[in-house]
């Protein structure tokens, strides 16, 4: 991993930070350059931020009033739907939390972290067969896993979980520790992913992508990319869900009614596909690169298929 | 394998009426601590030779297009609107250029990244300033990072090992080509920098249309598609710079119908086209 050593030196993990990582938009002076873009998503994006400053200051009414709406935006945020379980558990509302921990799981079913709290969850809530389930998904998780799972973190989660289920370890520790890390230059960890992405290094590229997410919240540039890196992995499914999160956090996305067309091109489904390229159309009045490349894979497919 | 990422910045806010020079594409370069109205205000004059025979001189001018568009780019760089004048502004370097992870200073750049390269990432943070081209065609040897001998081998590298890009049609290339060559230093006027306004981006308009009418004469075809694409694009610029809405709808109107017209050509159309673009025109003068 060439690149690897310069996104660890570009890119410093704060914990606990105050500091909104990302300048919250308008084009240009928002203090980056060249990095993340900066369309309606960062809207969500930077509501995602300060429920995530609100939850380390313990302020979990707070955070809840903003993560109800960064849900209502996109309900599919694995990472917002985990920081409202964290937000309800934080104000002793275990038995609510339970529904976000599972919806985290079901959109992202590699957020490991999330497996463990919802399996202290569930045996505070005295609900130890529910647990003992959670923990054979988890291990068909990793039985499934190829090429995608960050392995390091996956046993972890794995070896944590068990200990919860059989009760040698504690309930629920601090509610800080189980937050999101922050990150202090998002546009560089970006750049970085993006290298990676073009180095072909797309496990990688996920991870360091997801921390994005989890740090920054649901930003359509990096849900795009996600979305991206798990098609050229073949995980199609994940692919779409990412890309409907990006347009449902920037409907006007280019990247992603792009690569949204590509995954239909490269699944048959050549209708949607063409109704992308009419989208595209639409929002590039001026002609653009996200059109060009679409409509050449469009056409050069078609030929092959005659 | 071009690799893109995407934007948006254009479009959402070519919509909106702003004085500010800040929804431009190459203001997405501009060092956070520069004024981006002064920077992109006006820039270093162009010092051009332009040769006296009429083919030559296409040639050139199609280079000095194909220089100021990023239709000639791939992947992130293309779809972020970064073009070779984006760096060498007017054929000059670029002192208040600055991209977070790939600059060290305002006016050096990381060109071995994998940021706008599948091909280049050398794994190191390098950055190196950007060079002035003037007289760059008497030189031996380019670039200190990935040497070459020839400035036809140094583009070709550029374009597609660097850049991520598709081929440009072959007028194309060797227009870029003769357009660096023309580059001279003894061509520089007198005053050392050159407004940059509507005025002076329609003017490109109008020139790029001139050129697409000579290709369209030529006929090449992808070379004549590539020249709409570089008009199209030259549009957007100056809707970017536009607060007035109704010429605004003119000029997407105008690109559309480029865009028609890429698709069925009919000479008679550019006559009619060029009507419109001149009426447009009285706007900027
Ligand atoms: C991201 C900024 C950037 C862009 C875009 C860019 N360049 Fe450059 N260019 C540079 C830098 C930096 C160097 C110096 C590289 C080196 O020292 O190896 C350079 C070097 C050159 C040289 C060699 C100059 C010399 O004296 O050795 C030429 C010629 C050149 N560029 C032409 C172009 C053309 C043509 C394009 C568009 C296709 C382009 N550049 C796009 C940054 C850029």
């Amino acid at each position: 991993m060439r690149f690897g050593t310069v996104i660890a030196a570009l890119t410093v993990l704060i914990l606990m930070s105050t500091q909104p990582a990302l300048a919250a938009g308008g084009g240009g002076g928002g203090g980056s350059s060249g990095g993340i873009s900066s369309g309606p998503s960062v809207n969500v994006s930077k509501l995602y931020e300060e429920s995530l400053a609100h939850l380390q200051a313990g302020e979990n009414e707070d955070a809840e009033r903003k993560l109800k709406k960064v849900l209502g935006a996109i309900p599919e945020n694995a990472q917002a739907n985990y920081m409202m379980a964290l937000a309800k558990s934080g104000q002793g509302e275990d038995k609510s939390s339970v529904r976000y921990y599972k919806k985290a799981i079901k959109y992202d079913r590699h957020m490991y972290t999330a497996y463990v709290t919802l399996g202290q969850t569930y045996m505070g809530l005295g609900e130890a067969a529910d647990a003992q389930k959670l923990l054979k998904k988890l291990e068909k998780v990793k039985s499934k896993c190829k090429d995608k799972c960050d392995m390091g973190h996956l046993d972890t989660a794995h070896a944590d979980l068990t200990a919860v289920v059989n009760g040698t370890t504690d309930a629920p520790g601090g509610q800080s520790s189980l937050l999101f890390d922050r990150i202090a230059d998002p546009d560089s960890a970006y750049l970085g992913a993006v290298a990676l992405i073009n180095g072909g290094e797309f496990e990688a590229a996920i991870i360091e992508l997801t921390k994005l997410l989890e740090a920054i919240g649901p930003h359509a540039d990096v849900l795009n990319y996600l979305g991206y890196t798990h098609r050229k992995m073949g995980y199609f499914d994940d692919a779409y869900g990412y890309y409907k999160q990006a347009l449902a956090a920037d409907p006007n996305h280019r990247g992603a009614h792009e690569y949204l067309g590509e995954l239909y091109i490269q699944t048959g489904q050549r209708k949607k596909a063409a109704r992308q390229l009419d989208k595209l159309a639409e929002l590039c009045p001026f002609g653009c690169a996200e059109f060009d490349d679409l409509e050449f894979k469009f056409n050069s497919t078609m030929q092959a298929a005659d | 394998m071009p690799f893109p990422a995407p934007w948006l910045l254009a479009v959402s806010f070519a919509l909106i009426a702003t004085s500010s020079l800040a929804q431009l594409d190459d203001a997405q370069w501009v060092h956070p601590d520069a004024d981006i109205d002064a920077v992109l205000g006006s820039a270093p004059s162009e010092c051009m030779a332009l040769p006296a025979d009429t083919v030559k001189q296409m040639s050139v001018l199609t280079g000095r297009a194909a220089f100021r568009s990023s239709t000639l780019m791939g992947g992130h760089a293309a779809r972020r609107g970064l073009s070779c004048n984006s760096c060498h502004r007017n054929g000059h370097g670029n002192p208040d250029f600055f991209i977070t992870a790939l600059s060290d200073q305002p006016g050096n750049v990381d060109v071995t990244n994998g940021v706008f390269s599948s091909h280049r990432d050398d794994g190191v943070f390098n950055p190196v300033p950007i060079p002035n081209l003037l007289d760059a065609g008497d030189k031996s040897d380019f670039g200190t990072m990935v040497q070459t001998d020839s400035l036809q081998a140094f583009i070709t590298g550029i374009l597609s090992e660097e850049f991520d890009a598709r081929p440009p049609p072959e007028p194309v290339f060797d227009g870029l080509v003769a357009y660096v060559k023309a580059l001279r230093s003894n061509a520089c006027p007198d005053e050392t920098r050159a407004v940059q306004n509507l005025e002076t981006e329609w003017r490109d308009v109008e020139a790029f249309f001139d050129l697409l009418v000579w290709h369209n004469g030529q006929g090449d075809s992808a070379t004549i598609a590539f020249m709409i694409g570089a008009l199209r694009h030259q549009l957007e610029r100056v809707s970017q710079r536009l607060e007035d809405k109704d010429v605004e709808t003119g000029i997407v109107r105008l690109s559309l119908q480029l865009r028609q017209f890429n698709e069925s050509p009919e000479s008679a159309e550019l006559a009619r086209l060029r009507a419109d673009m001149d009426r447009l025109g009285r706007h900027f003068k």
